[in-house]
C-alpha cells in the first residue's frame, strides 16, 4: 500500500467514520479480483458460509442497504469483484448464484474492450494484478461485454471502475477527469445496454480528495462512490 | 449523560493485534476474498435516521469501539498514522468480526429453537 489518500486531517476522516460505523450506517463487502479456478474450492466455501448469515445486497435492493429501509433480517453482503477478469465470469459468477448472492462487478471501462492479444500487457501497465498462475494462454483475460451484458440481466450489478484504473490525485487536470469519468460513463452505458450508477477510483478516493472530481461524477450521472472505508451518496 | 473511558488495551493485546495486522497484510491480495466494512454517508443532505441494514442491535457501536482502541493501539508504536493504516485496522476488524456480528441472536436462531420458528 502507500497509495492511499484521506480528504483531510486523518483524525477527522476516523472520527468521520466512527459517527458512520456507530450509527450503524455500514455495508459488508467482500472485495475480490482475480477469482482463479485452483481457489474454486476456497471460494465455494467462504460463499457458503456467507449464505448461512447474510442477505444479498443487489443492485434492486441496494438503495435499501444503504437508507435504513432494508427488510431482510439478515444483514446485507456484496461480493465485488474488482477489475473485470475473465474467472469472474468464469469461476465465481457460478458459485455466487448458487449460493444466490449477486456479483457486483466493478470495470474498469476500457479494459474489455482491449484486444485478447493486448490484455495482459495492458494490465500490467494499468496496476491491474493478473493471478499467479495463468489460466487462459494466448486467450482473453478480460470478461467481455456480451459476458457483462448477460450478467446484469440476471440481477448482478456493475460499478464503473473509472476509465483506464486511474489512482485520482487532487491535481489530477480536467481532460484526464473528462476521460476517467464521462468517457468510461458512456462506455459502460455502451457496453451494458444500461447506465452504471456507482463509481470507484484506484485506490479508493473519496469524497473530497479532488472536488472537481466529485461534481463531474454527479454530471456524469453517478449516484455512489465506493471508496476505501466509505460509500457516499453523491445524488 | 454516562460517559465511560475504557482503559487501554494491554501490552501484550495491542502486540497481538499488530501482528494479526502484519499477517493479513502478507496475503496474495489479487486473487483472495477480503471483507470489509465501509461507513454509508449521505453527501445530498438527506442523511437516513437508521442504521443501513435496519438492525437496532449495536454491532456499528461495538465496531467502532475496537476500531478507535485499534487506533489509539496503533499510535503508540505509530504516531502519525496514515489511511493505509487506518485501512489494516478496518480490514484486521472485518476480518475478526464480519461473521462473528453476523450470527442471530441466540433466541432468535431458528434453528436452535425449531418450535419457536414453526
Amino acid at each position: 500500500m502507500g497509495e492511499l489518500l484521506l480528504p483531510g486531517p486523518f483524525d477527522d476522516a476516523l472520527a468521520s467514520i466512527l459517527r458512520g460505523l456507530s450509527a450503524g450506517r455500514m455495508l459488508r463487502v467482500v472485495n475480490f479480483h482475480a477469482t482463479p479456478a485452483y481457489r474454486r474450492e476456497e471460494y465455494r466455501r467462504q460463499v457458503a458460509a456467507y449464505a448461512d448469515r447474510f442477505a444479498p445486497v443487489t443492485p434492486a435492493n441496494f438503495d435499501a442497504a444503504f437508507d435504513g429501509t432494508w427488510a431482510d433480517p439478515r444483514p446485507g453482503l456484496m461480493p465485488v469483484l474488482f477489475e473485470g477478469w475473465r474467472d469472474n465470469v468464469d469461476v465465481m459468477l457460478p458459485i455466487l448464484e448458487e449460493f444466490g448472492f449477486k456479483g457486483w462487478f466493478f470495470v474498469p471501462s476500457a479494459f474489455p474492450g482491449i484486444g485478447a492479444q493486448d490484455q495482459r500487457a495492458y494490465a500490467d501497465a494499468h496496476t491491474l494484478r493478473l493471478p499467479r498462475r495463468d489460466e487462459y494462454p494466448g486467450q482473453r483475460v478480460a470478461l467481455t461485454w456480451d459476458e457483462a451484458g448477460d450478467a446484469a440481466s440476471r440481477g448482478h450489478g456493475f460499478a464503473c471502475h473509472s476509465r483506464s484504473h486511474f489512482d485520482l490525485q487532487p491535481d489530477t487536470p480536467d481532460d484526464v477527469l473528462r476521460e476517467e469519468i464521462h468517457t468510461a460513463a458512456a462506455e459502460m452505458r455502451a457496453g451494458l445496454g444500461q447506465p452504471a450508477e456507482i463509481f470507484c477510483w484506484l485506490h479508493g478516493a473519496e469524497a473530497g480528495v479532488n472536488p472537481r472530481a466529485d461534481a463531474m461524477l454527479k454530471d456524469a450521472g453517478f449516484r455512489y462512490l465506493f471508496s476505501n472505508f466509505k460509500v457516499q451518496r453523491l445524488a | 449523560m454516562l460517559r465511560i473511558v475504557l482503559p487501554p488495551l494491554s501490552e501484550e493485546e495491542a502486540l497481538a493485534r499488530l501482528a494479526d495486522m502484519d499477517r493479513l497484510g502478507r496475503r496474495d491480495y489479487a486473487e483472495i476474498g477480503v471483507p470489509m466494512f465501509l461507513a454509508t454517508e449521505d453527501l445530498t443532505g438527506n442523511a437516513p435516521s437508521r442504521p443501513s441494514d435496519g438492525t437496532l442491535d449495536g454491532t456499528g457501536r461495538i465496531l467502532a469501539t475496537l476500531l478507535a482502541e485499534g487506533v489509539e493501539a496503533l499510535r503508540t508504536c505509530t504516531p502519525d498514522l496514515t489511511a493505509d493504516d487506518l485501512a489494516r485496522l478496518i480490514e484486521a476488524l472485518a476480518d475478526r468480526h464480519l461473521l462473528a456480528l453476523a450470527v442471530p441472536a441466540f433466541s432468535r436462531a431458528p434453528d436452535l429453537h425449531p418450535a419457536e420458528a414453526a
